[in-house]
Order: C-alpha cells, then structure tokens, then sequence
C-alpha cells in the first residue's frame, strides 16, 4: 500500500472514530435508565404524650400530633398537615424539609377548633415525589380551654440601621433590647424588624433571629448562642382576616390561636406595612398577635407595634 | 486562487532550481504575491524543528539540513500558509505568498443569502477573519465580537456566564432576540425565548464571524432587527490534520480539545469528500459571584463553576463541480454551578443539553443556484433552585425547546452584474416546559409551538461598471402561535396563586409582517465608496412570554398569547475610504456609518393594574405588552491601520441613543410613564481597539473595550440593589501572546481583563476579574 492510500485510509479512521464518538455520546447522553422510585411512609406517633384517635379535645386545647416518616432511600423533602372538617381543608403545616437517612420524626401541636369532628392528615413525600398519609380524627369535648393573655401598647422597635431605638423583641414579656443590653438575653428575643426593598417596592418587615438572612441586617445576631424561631402567618394579614377592631376586642386567647391560621408555615419574615395585624407562633409555642401601628419606610426608621401574646 | 500562487511558488522553484550549485545551506526570499514586496520576520520551519525567519529584505538562509532535502512551513500573519519540499541546498528560492484575505475574507453571505463581496454589497459589512481572531485570547466565541464597532456586549460572569448576550445598533444588551445569530446560515435563535447557547460552539471550530449590521429581516425574516451575526464553521482543506490543545488558567480552570478534519478525491473524477470533528471539555472550580453582604447572610454560597463538553460532526460531500450535500451533528452539554448549595450535590445549577442535526444541498443548475438546508435543533433545560431560609425549597425547571425548518434559496444570475435571488423557509418552534417543587407536591406546566411560513425575492444589480450596486428585496413572514396552554398540578401555597391564569387551551393567533429593503452604493473607485439605505425589521413575540405565567423580578408576570411582534424602521447610510492608495499610508482604512431607527410596538413588561398576592404580600401584576414607539439613533467608525505586514493596529468607536418615545398604558391606574426613557443595557459610547504584531519571538495581540454607562431599569430610576440609576462606564484589556515551537507546537498565554476591572450586574453580582490561562497545542 503506498503512502497515499495509507493517509487516505488513516483519514478515514479517524473520521470513523469520531462519527462513532459523536453518535455513542449522543445516544449515551440521551439513553435513560427506568427510575426506581422509593416508597415514602409515615406512621402517627401514640402514647400519652400525642392525641389518640377519637380522643376529645374542647376548643382551644392542644391536639399533639407525633410524626414518624422515612423516605424509603430518597430524603424525604416535604410534609403536609392538614385540618378537615366536612368539606373544609385547612393546611395548618406546609414545609419543605430534607431527611435523609435518618427519616423524620418531630411533634406538633395545634389548638383544637370548634368543630364537633377534626380529621387530623399528614402527608409526606420524598424526593421521588412519591407522597404517604396517615390520619387521626379527633372531636370536640366539653367547655373551651382558651386562656388568659398578655397585651402591649406602644412596643418601638428601630429597624437596622437605627441606632438610637432598640431593635430586639422578647415579645413573651414585651421586652426591647439594644446591642448592648441584649447580652444574656438572646435566647429571650423573638422578633426583629428591619427595612429593605423588594422588587422596587419599599418593605418594612419582621423576622426572628433563626432567619438566615437576619445576619445580613444585623450582624451580631451570627454569634448569638440561640437564636429563637418565630413564625409568622403568611397569608392572614395580607388578606386582612383580622381586623384591627378584632385585635382591639380580644380578651383571652381564642383570636389569637384561631388567627394564627396559616396555609404555609414558612414565615420567618413577614411584610409589615402600617395597619397590618399579623398572626404569630413563638419558638415556645406561644402564639399571639401584632398589630403594625406604624412602620417607618426607610432603614433608619422605627416601628411602632402593639402586641398580644398567650400568657 | 490559491492554486494559483502555489504554482508561482512552484515556478519560482524551478527557477531556483537552475541556480543549485552545491552549496550546504538553504536560501531565497518570502514575497507577497501580488507586489513582490518582501515579506520581513515571516517564520519558517522546517521539519525538523528547526526554524528561522525572514529579515528585513525578506532573505532567509537554513545551513546544516539534515539530508538531501527538506520541507519548510513558512507563514505571515494575514497571508496562507506555504509548505513545500526544497533540495537541501537549494538557494535564490523566491517564494511567493498569498494574502488570507484574497478567498475568504471578502466574500460574505450573511447579507445577500448569496456569496456577495463586502464590496459590492451595500450594507454595512463587517468580519473578523483567523488573523484576528488567533491574537485574542478568546474564552468564549461570543468574545470574537468584542472588537466589532458598536457590539453591544455582555457576559456578566465570564466562562461561568450561563448566558451571554450580544446586540448592536442601540438594542438592549438584556435580550439576544433583536438580533439573528446564524450558525453556517442556520438560525439559532429559540423560538422559546429568543436566545442563543453561545456556550455550546467553541471557539476552535470557527473559521469566521460575519456582522452585518441593521435591519435583514427582507432577506432573513425575524430577530434580524438589529443585525445579523453569521459564524462560519471551519471546513477542511487539508488531506489530513488534526489539532490538539490543553489549558490551565484561573481558578483551576483546564480545558481540552481536539480537532481533525480531512479532505479526501474520491474515484469518481471531480468527486471529494471532507470532515471535520471537533470535540472539547472544560473544567473550573470557578469564584464566588455573590456581594458580600450576601455572603454574610446566607451560609449556603459556594462558588460558580462549570463543567462543559461538546462534539461535533461535519461533512461535505462534492460531486463533481456542480453539486455538493453535507451534513452536520452536534452535541453540547454542560453544568453550571449557580452559587448556592444546601442539600443537592450540586446545589443550584443549569444544565443544557443540547443537539443539532442539519443537512444542506447546493447546486449549480445551469443559471440557477440551489441552496437548500434543513435542520433540527433540540435544547433539553435544567434548572435546580434549592434554597434554605425559613423551610427548605427544591424545584427544578425542565424545559425542551426544539426549532426546526426547511430553508430554500434559488438565486439566478442575469449577467455578471445582476442577481435575482427568491426562497421560501418554514419553521417550527417550540417549548415543553415544566417546574417541579420536591418540597411541595405542584409542578407547573406550560407549553406552546409556533409556526412560520415566509418566502422573499431580493434583486442585486451593478450599473456603470458596478460603480453603482442596488440591492432591493422583499420578505413576508406569516406565524401561527398554536397548542399554547398553562396550568398547574397538585398546587399548594407555591403556586395556588396561579390557579386563576391556568388556560389549557390558549387561543390560536396568526400575525404577519412584512419587510422591504432597498440600499443602494456609489463606488468611484476601489478606495472609496458612499451607501444608503432603508430596512425593516420585525422581532417576533417569543413562546415564553405567549404561554408562561410565573414570578419574575418586580412582580407576576402572566402569560400573553395575543402578544404581536416588534417592527423597526432603519435608515442609515455610511462611507468607506482608505485614502492613501498609495505610498507608505496605504494600510490605513477607514469605514463611518450613521442610522436613524423608529420601533413600534416594542415588548414590555407592564401592569395590568392588578395585584397579587403570592404568599407574602401584594405585588403587580405585569404582562408583556406592546406599547411604546422607540426611537433609536447612532454613529460608528472604525480605523484600521496595516503599519507594517507584521503590525495591525484596529480602533472603532459607536455611539447610540435608544429612548422610548410613547408608551400606552393598558391600565388606568398605572402610575408608570416611560415616555422620555432611555433604553436599559444600551452604553451611550462604546470604545475599542487593538493591535496584533507578528514576529519571530514572540506574537502579541491586545485589544483595548470601553464599554459606557447604561441605564439599569426601565424607569430610569435609582436600582434598589446598586444604588445608583446606571452601569458605570468601564475599560477591560485583553492581551494575547503565542509562539510556534517547532513545526508541530504551540504555547500561548491570554489575559482578559489585565486591570481586574470589577463589573456588576444588576443583582450586584460580581464578574470574575482578571482571567489569566496558558495553553499548549500541537497539530500534525
């Protein structure tokens, strides 16, 4: 074979090595195996800590639900819970986790409503997006269990960058404190405000130190030993459930567990605009109700709040 | 043409050869082919290694060969390479070269759909060849455009961009929809949003770039609004080569690649047949692109980086002179970190995979040409979002987006200075899409095809011995929208809110345009010319904004299926001079355009004087919406200047104004007027300019960008995140050098952004900076 077929031949190859790299890559990238998908479960925790199924329980006491989940070799990723009455389903609890291997398991409590019959339902899916139910039907018993609470007026909260009011809320006792007087105190505060924009739109608001971007405003929060968990109620405010008059005429607790009614509980941070009552469950379990008096809308401002919380 | 300054090389040879007497060195002169000037520091090796260049007379002299004879490779930046076989001591060798630019560079056919010189088509034309495009030091194949007059360029995060967009004559640097991207004369542009992967073509495959500036939408139908950007394939003309190369750089970035083609005479007498195959990855732990402040408040930042790879397959087979059918197929994919991990192993990313098949046909038929492509282009989407504030979300946006079509274009020759030229394409488009939350139970689904019939008729006349070119054409293009629907599953607080908009069978619309072209040149000789013009041009509405609802920055954006397209008005005339035809100044040229544009029913995204809210507060609602009439004005220049064969100095300067003249409201209680508003992401002053020096050490090549300040938002109002109103004004300078080692070895360094110019984008995030990598590459 003289030189000449000999390139021709080698040209050839190598163009047949490349077609068949080109054509393998293309149908190995685009070949998909079937997906396995791991089966998600859940079972109702029982014992006398947790409400049995049909156990009675009067309006507004405790219905104490144990949640034991595994996502069967996919991490379980989402959790539901949901209050059905008749043809009514509330969601009470809408939260995206991730739990490996491990599985999930954690408590929760929710006021009883007035109902004469609650099915309690857990849902959770894993990242097969494969979904497990479990349910307890829990009905109403005799009397209420609403219980006393604590009111105040006038609570002035500065937003970040306002370093003559103080910035943190024990809104447990209704407490302020400042950079300095806070120490020792951190695992007491509950709420703090802070001014930013969103979209173009000028946003007052409110977190907890659990709020990861809390830091970014407030700095020393990132060396806090505890930083509390509030939750707000996302949707109440905004669709003004409650009204400021219906703040103004609560006496006991009844409007505050009943306000606190949220689709989702992913509310670490709430818009706080002038006027706004806003439902709210502390890390204690405490829940409670802010009414914005007033909320400057600029970072150096202030926040004027009047607050009702369970005693 | 090239054939024929071989067989001058030739013959010089065979004159030389009469001169041999036994002498034990090599020698003779290097001269450009046409003025037999000499050709000073061209570089010549021989196969062995060893190597020398020309001096300052175009003399070189190689003693001590090894045996009888030897092959030289000599080459000068701008001229083709020579390789031929010299007796050992063979002198008085006079070798002729030919300059690169004879065959390639002066024919385009982007403008016409036809090959056209750039100096018998009156547009403004402009191309960037291998000779500049080997002195930068490019990363992407985007970047090639840097040095076009006027491009408006943007590519926020370097290689780790997920997207990069490059417009010109005064449209918006946001979207790549105004303006065509062609790949081998296939448009690129998706259907679904309007953009282009400029990250699945690496740079190596490129032979060169065509820029024909405004409006070509009579001869190329939609996103020719502001121009038209054609990136010619390299094809081969080799029996054989193959082209590897390594790099490293910045932020452990390393890359590979490898390029072979051929060129094979097949038994049938005229016959031919050539490849080539490109294959590429790269690899880069990349940077930190968040701001501080945002580092600080979220614990889950880590660094942008990139994986990549693609390969591709090109084929040509000829048959005989008449008639030639090629094919082409190619892949790309790759995954890019977003910034932000929390429990997916790869926290948040963008995947693209990405195929395309085409097929083309020419033919010589008597008078006529035939030229006739098909193509299917087949993008598959991925989007992971994980974050962790209060709860934990994970969703992922999956999205195929396909175009496909058929495009024909007969062009007849009526004499030599009269073309006519008439087609017709059809294309489909369309988009799958779907969000799915793992942390809820909804997943989102839109969905929506687009169908467009056109046909065009163009006519190119020379009168007066060509001194006078028209060119006049026509175009109408009829869209069908169809299949559109939107609508969610399983909702929960994620999406409820979008209950309301769902629509499984969005209406069917049909819309049109038409766009006429006619510019017209006076040539008084081959130094200078004056042309004028008027196009249209229309960018159609895009299948995102037709049949998607969902959250965009500022608020909810819902899905506007009766959206029409965008028309352009474009006038503008220009001169190209270079006036010293002779003498030691004839390397200097000159080129100045000016353009006056009117829009009308231009996309914006409006209130329709609706809230909503989204699980966190009241927020306006927006819907695309044609409402204003802008008007757009500008100039360029550009000066080249050849200070020697070895040293090219180029410049360029644009100026643009873009402001939006009228806007409708479509809701009453709109409190936004953006009558009188300039155009976002449009630099009033984009400055430019390079040098490329060949020599026998070491080549260089730098090139100088000023990009001006541009307005952020529409409103012209002071951006909440950057805290100020417009992108300050910034400079970058690239340097590239590189060096031939031996005959088969390459090294070379590149530095973009010398000065670690920080450059934000509108969330405040940062570019990379300095870019530094070194590359080795080796072809046989």
């Amino acid at each position: 074979m003289d030189t000449k077929s000999l390139l021709k031949l080698r040209g050839f190859i190598l163009a047949l090595q490349f077609c068949l790299f080109s054509v393998s890559s293309f149908f190995l990238a685009s070949c998909s195996q079937e997906e396995e998908i791991n089966r998600a479960s859940v079972i109702l925790k029982s014992g006398s800590a947790y409400t049995a199924p049909g156990e009675e329980v009067s309006p507004g006491g405790k219905i104490n639900i144990g949640v034991l989940a595994s996502g069967s070799g996919s991490p379980l990723t989402y959790l539901r819970i949901e209050r059905i009455t008749g043809n009514d389903t509330t969601v009470q609890l809408d939260k995206g986790i991730y739990a490996g291997n491990e599985g999930f398991d954690a408590d929760f409590s929710f006021p009883k409503g007035q109902a004469a019959s609650e099915v309690w339902r857990v849902l959770v899916m894993n990242a097969d997006r494969d979904t497990a139910t479990a349910s307890i039907v829990v009905r109403k018993g005799a009397g209420t269990s609403y219980g006393p609470i604590r009111h105040y007026a006038d609570v002035v909260l500065g937003m970040q960058q306002n370093f003559t009011s103080p910035s943190y809320l024990d809104a447990d006792l209704g407490l302020v404190y400042d950079d300095v007087s806070v120490a020792g105190k951190e695992n007491t505060v509950d709420i703090v405000p802070y001014f930013y924009f969103t979209s173009g739109l000028p946003s007052p608001s409110l977190t907890c130190p659990a709020y990861t971007s809390v830091v970014g405003y407030y700095p020393l929060i990132n060396n806090w030993p505890e930083k509390n968990s509030t939750l707000f109620d996302y949707n109440t405010s905004d669709n003004d459930l409650i009204s400021p008059e219906a703040f103004d005429a609560a006496v006991n607790d009844s409007l505050l567990v009943t306000g606190y009614n949220p689709t989702k509980v992913s509310g670490n941070c709430k818009y706080a605009y002038s006027g706004k009552v806003i439902p709210f469950k502390t890390q204690q379990g405490k829940y409670g109700l802010l009414k914005i008096v007033l909320a400057d809308e600029h970072e150096q401002g202030t926040m004027l709040l009047e607050i009702k919380i369970q005693q | 043409m090239r054939n024929r300054y071989m067989i001058w090389a030739f013959a010089a040879l065979l004159l030389s050869a009469e001169s041999i007497i036994a002498q034990p060195c090599l020698g003779g002169h290097v001269l450009d082919a046409a003025s037999l000037s000499p050709l000073p520091g061209a570089s010549i090796l021989v196969k062995a290694g060893k190597g020398t260049t020309t001096d300052k007379d175009g003399a070189f002299r190689l003693c001590s060969l090894h045996g009888d004879s030897a092959t030289l490779t000599i080459s000068y930046l701008g001229y083709q390479t020579f390789r031929g076989r010299f007796a050992a001591d063979a002198t008085g060798l006079r070798i002729m070269l030919s300059p690169a630019t004879t065959d390639m560079e002066t024919f385009v056919v982007s403008a016409t759909r036809t090959d056209s010189r750039i100096a018998n088509t009156p547009v403004r034309i402009e191309q960037i060849g291998p000779a500049k495009m080997q002195a930068l030091p490019l990363q992407s194949v985007d970047e090639v455009l840097k040095v076009v007059p006027g491009v408006n360029y943007s590519r926020s995060f370097g290689i780790f961009s997920t997207k990069a967009t490059v417009t010109m004559r005064g449209m918006s640097g946001k979207e790549q929809g105004r303006v065509l991207i062609l790949v081998d004369g296939i448009p690129m542009n998706k259907s679904d949003g309007g953009g282009f992967d400029w990250n699945m073509i690496d740079a190596a495959q490129i032979e060169k770039v065509e820029v024909t500036k405004g409006a070509g939408s009579a001869i190329y139908g939609g996103n020719a609004m502001g121009g038209i950007i054609n990136i010619i394939t390299k094809k081969s003309v080799e029996k054989l080569f193959v082209n590897a190369g390594i790099s490293y750089g910045s932020f452990n970035t390393m890359g590979g690649r490898l390029n072979a083609g051929g060129a094979i005479k097949v038994k049938q007498p005229g016959n031919s047949w050539t490849w080539t195959a490109n294959t590429f990855y790269r690899a880069s732990d990349g940077y930190i692109t968040q701001p501080d402040a945002e580092q600080q408040a979220n614990p889950y930042i880590v660094k942008s980086d990139l994986r990549e790879g693609g390969a591709s397959f090109r084929t040509n087979y000829n048959i005989g002179s008449r008639h030639s059918i090629g094919a082409s197929l190619s892949y790309y994919n790759d995954n890019r970190g977003t910034g932000e991990k929390v429990f997916q192993p790869r926290g948040n990313t963008t995947d693209h995979d990405s195929y395309g098949i085409t097929l083309n046909y020419k033919g010589y038929l008597g008078s006529y040409t035939l030229h006739s492509s098909a193509y299917f282009l087949n993008e598959d989407y991925k989007k992971v979002n994980e974050y962790l504030k209060d709860d934990y979300t994970w969703y992922e946006v999956l999205s195929t987006r396909r175009d496909f079509g058929w495009l024909t274009t007969v062009t007849r020759e009526l004499g030599s200075n009269h073309k006519l030229t008439g087609g017709f394409d059809l294309r489909n488009g369309s988009v799958d899409a779907y969000d799915k939350y793992y942390t809820s139970t909804d997943i989102i689904y839109n969905a929506g095809k687009m169908n467009t019939w056109s046909m065009f008729a163009q006519d190119e006349v020379g009168l007066f011995n060509n001194r006078v070119r028209i060119l006049a054409g026509v175009r109408y293009d009829i869209a069908r929208f169809y299949d559109g629907l939107f609508y969610t599953e399983a909702p929960t607080q994620e999406s409820f809110f979008m209950e309301v908009y769902q629509n499984k069978a969005m209406p069917t619309h049909t819309r049109s345009a038409v766009s006429p072209r006619i510019s017209a040149h006076y040539r008084w000789n081959e130094q200078g010319r004056v042309y004028a013009g008027y196009s249209r041009g229309f960018r159609p509405a895009v299948l995102d904004d037709m049949c998607r609802s969902g959250r965009i920055k500022g608020g909810f954006k819902v899905a506007s299926p009766d959206l029409r397209p965008e028309y352009l008005n474009n006038f503008e005339a220009g001169i190209d001079l270079r006036p010293f035809a002779n003498g030691p100044l004839n390397g200097i040229s000159l080129e100045a355009s000016a353009y006056y544009s009117r829009g009308s029913d231009f996309q914006y995204y409006v209130t329709n004087g609706q809230t909503i809210d989204m699980g966190f507060g009241e927020r306006p609602i927006l819907i695309r919406a044609n409402i204003s009439e802008v008007e757009i004005y500008g100039a360029e220049l550009s000066v080249n200047i050849e200070i020697t064969p070895a040293v090219t100095f180029y410049s360029g300067y644009a100026f643009a104004s873009a402001e939006i003249l009228d806007y409708v409201k479509i809701a009453a209680n709109d409190t936004i007027d953006l009558a009188g508003k300039t155009m976002t992401d449009v630099p009033r002053h984009i400055i430019n300019a390079g040098l490329i020096w060949t020599n026998r050490f070491v080549n260089a090549g730098a090139s100088f960008r000023y990009t001006g300040a541009a307005y952020i938002n529409d409103q012209n109002t002071v951006d909440e995140i950057l805290n100020r109103d417009k992108y300050p004004g910034y400079p970058t300078l690239d340097l590239r050098f590189w060096r031939p080692v031996g005959k088969h070895l390459k090294v070379s360094l590149n530095l973009q952004n010398l000065f670690d110019e920080k450059i934000y984008d509108s969330k405040f995030n940062v570019g990379p900076g300095r870019f530094i990598t070194a590359g080795l590459e080796a072809g046989f």
